[in-house]
């Protein structure tokens, strides 16, 4: 069980920790690679896993590319409504991950009942 | 078979042997290997000066060190290829390696940003962060505005991340994406074939034949991806595993011939399916929607990469390679709406010249390659290594196809996605450049074919043969790869005293300013783009470069004055690949008189119209000897690197 909790605690962890860092002043290479890993990976990862592709270098690939289309067409819808907001984005995003590892961890907890 | 050896062993013999041949040759000495190989880059990394370059690039300053690291790579690579027992691991770290050293050596060795054309794309993030929104109606740059997908995506991690724009991470922009290329490539390789071996040599061909550098930090880089991305998704989910032959005994006709061929092409194909596990209808539902959201993520942010996945698949479909056959029109569909609704005001001000080139195959063709009768002696050694390597690849997979088709594989799918992005080359040339994309495109399945040469089924390549071959053609891809990758450095890097005199103008220049250049080739327009008019000189006709050498006081005061529209000069804007003409009036301003007008002269134009005969070799050395000999122009920055000389009213 523990292995299968892996990503959606990383999942978490890191949406919760990018969302931290947004909202702070904290400024620094720190915050650049924890937010790049996060757009990069997480959106993606949370939703790809949900279907069991069982096959971790597909899914992780996946999980990329996922998670760099969600970021761009957001965004890019953002730019076209002349509704930009990053923070919202960025919520939207954290909310994903967050749906998809929550999801994840309920399919494991059953799993193991 | 080795298992079988191992199992017949005395008990105590067993550790020693297995130890021996197995973990030496396959784990350990591949390590030890690699470890050379970083200790030897690390130790040429101090001793490139990139300020030395000369007009063959990089490769004129790289110490015998740097080379000998790639070649202790590529005879390390080999050797852990062919062992009986290799290991992923072992030889991703060799990929990873040779990726790391080609793609961060220049970032780390110059310490700025590479390539005029990245620098531009900076710009646009730059806009964005600062707007909140694109303006499809900018005539400067504005496909960009009209694609502006990457764009939107670099934006928005600079918010979050905090960062003032993307010039921090910008140079790592090509270790970046050929890492992400990478994982696509692997997912592309292992549905074309079951044979390790086959599969890493692509990979490991596919890098060292990857020259073209389209892997800057731009939009085609990420949409290259995605491609990859798309079409690893139809091979190894979406292929058609059952075709019936459907061929007629007793051909009549021409055309029945015709279709018995065709059925028997894609028969002979269906054999080589890599059987992975079948998705179940959840999964395949999902997988329909990602391919929706990746047509869209590529048709939002490049022009040229959607019509490159639509031929590839149309090609895929009408040979039945996958079962999807609705992929083809629904990614014609986003890509047509797209346009449509998004990027109409574009296709208003560039329909005349895109249809104009369409059909023109050797003006597009031509367009693409180096002129030689003017180019330096160095970029005439370094263009024809391109057409080598490029000729190479080409007649490598050639022969890999006949002998991969001799021993009983027929890689169709290898094949048409190959040949799939040829059609471009008669829409247009692309700003110059179609002929690389379209080997670019070309590139992962050619490479395949390539390696299949070496590599042709699962038997082959156990004798000392292989091993060999394999390894002399990697020791002379390495220097092939470094002289065309790393040919036009020189003009390509940008000093720090060159951007510190960027830096300084952009500071200075009050809106409107007209700025003008010899060669847009310099730290331009990467931060308030939208503020300033540019002028190169090296795009206007031949009379007026020529009226600018001959008389430079007079030609530049009328072009830094001027500021009636419809002026005679004009500035040719390169825009993602296609050419725009703007009046030297940019729109951005509309007044009489710029505020304020600047000629920017940098080491990298020199370098530029010194390489590639753009502009008369004392082109620039006779703008900054006689322009200062008049009251209009004064000398406001200079810098060993730099000048900037400032017209006065």
């Amino acid at each position: 069980m523990s292995r299968k909790l892996f990503w959606p605690i990383l999942i978490i962890s890191s949406a919760i920790l990018a969302g931290i860092l947004a909202l702070s002043n904290v400024s620094g290479p720190i915050r650049s690679i924890i937010q790049f890993w996060f757009i990069l990976v997480c959106p993606g990862m949370a939703v790809l896993r949900l279907l069991k592709i069982q096959d971790n270098i597909t899914e992780f690939v996946l999980a990329i590319a996922l998670s760099l289309i969600f970021s761009t067409l957001l965004a890019e819808v953002m730019v076209f409504a002349h509704l930009w907001s990053p923070i919202l984005e960025l919520t939207i995003l954290i909310g994903i991950s967050m749906a998809g590892a929550g999801l994840q961890i309920r399919n494991t907890l059953r799993s193991t009942i | 078979m080795r298992d079988i050896r191992i199992s017949q062993l005395p008990a105590t013999n067993f550790f020693n042997k297995a130890f021996d041949r197995t973990i030496i040759r396959s784990i350990i000495l591949p390590i030890l290997l690699l470890a050379g190989t970083l200790i030897l880059w690390l130790v040429s990394i101090p001793k490139i000066d990139p300020a030395k370059m000369n007009d063959l690039g990089l490769i004129s300053v790289l110490p015998l060190t740097f080379i000998a690291a790639l070649g202790v790579l590529a005879i390390s690579f080999i050797l852990a290829l062919n062992q009986e027992k290799s290991h992923d691991s072992i030889l991703l770290l060799h990929v990873l390696v040779l990726i790391f050293i080609l793609h961060a050596t220049p970032q780390i060795v110059y310490g700025t940003l590479r390539y005029s054309w990245a620098w531009k794309h900076v710009g646009i993030v730059d806009y964005i962060q600062r707007h909140g929104s694109v303006d499809p109606t900018l005539t400067n740059l504005n496909a960009y505005h009209n694609w502006p997908g990457f764009f939107a995506l670099a934006a928005f991690y600079n918010v979050i991340a905090g960062l003032p724009s993307s010039l921090v991470y910008a140079g790592w922009g090509p270790l970046f994406f050929n890492l992400i290329d990478l994982g696509a490539l692997w997912m592309i390789y292992k549905s074309l074939t079951q044979d390790r071996r086959l599969m890493w040599f692509s990979l490991w061909l596919f890098f060292l034949f990857s020259w073209v550098g389209q892997d800057y930090f731009s939009p085609q880089a990420i949409s290259y991806f995605m491609y990859l991305i798309a079409i690893a998704i139809v091979l190894k989910w979406f292929r058609e595993r059952s075709i019936s032959s459907r061929e007629d005994p007793k051909p009549k006709m021409y055309f029945q011939r015709i279709r018995n061929f065709y059925h028997r092409l894609i028969a002979r194909a269906a054999v080589d399916v890599s059987q992975g596990k079948p998705l179940n209808s959840r999964q395949r539902l999902a997988m329909m929607a990602m391919m929706i959201l990746v047509f869209t993520a590529i048709a939002s942010s490049h022009q040229l990469t959607p019509l490159i996945l639509i031929s590839a698949l149309a090609a895929l479909v009408i040979f039945q390679i996958t079962n999807q056959r609705y992929l083809p029109v629904l990614m014609v569909v986003i890509t047509t709406v797209w346009i449509i609704f998004m990027a109409i005001g574009f296709l208003n001000g560039n329909l005349s010249w895109i249809v104009k080139s369409i059909g023109s195959l050797l003006d597009n063709v031509n367009g693409n390659l180096v002129n030689l009768d003017i180019a330096s002696p160095g970029q005439q050694l370094i263009a024809r290594i391109d057409r080598l390597l490029s000729a190479a690849v080409w007649i490598l997979g050639f022969l890999g196809l006949i002998r991969r088709y001799r021993s009983g594989h027929w890689d169709l799918a290898a094949i048409l996605l190959t040949i799939a992005p040829i059609p471009m080359l008669v829409l247009n040339s692309y700003g110059g450049e179609m002929l690389f994309r379209v080997y670019l495109f070309s590139l992962p399945f050619i490479t395949f074919l390539a390696a299949a040469l070496f590599y042709p089924h699962l038997q082959a390549g156990l004798s000392l043969k292989t091993p060999l071959f394999t390894a002399i053609l990697s020791l002379m891809l390495i220097p092939g790869f470094l002289y065309s990758y790393y040919g036009k450095e020189e003009m390509y890097y940008f000093s720090p005293n060159e951007i510190a005199a960027a830096q300084y103008l952009f500071n200075i220049a009050p809106k409107g300013s007209l700025i003008v250049d010899g060669i847009w080739d310099w730290p331009r327009q990467y931060t308030n783009y939208e503020y300033y008019n540019y002028f190169s000189i090296f795009v206007q006709s031949q009379v007026e470069k020529n009226r600018v050498l001959q008389n430079p006081i007079g030609t530049l005061s009328n072009i830094m004055e001027d500021a009636t529209p419809g002026s005679v000069y004009v500035t040719q804007t390169h825009v993602a690949g296609q050419t725009e003409n703007e009046s030297s009036t940019a729109s951005s301003t509309d007044q009489d008189e710029y505020p304020a007008a600047f000629l920017i002269i940098t080491r990298s134009q020199i370098a530029e119209a010194e390489m590639t005969g753009a502009l008369p070799a004392n082109f620039f050395s006779t703008l900054t000897n006689t322009l200062p000999r008049s009251p209009h122009f004064q000398v406001i920055y200079s810098n060993p690197d730099a000048t900037i000389i400032e017209y006065i009213h």
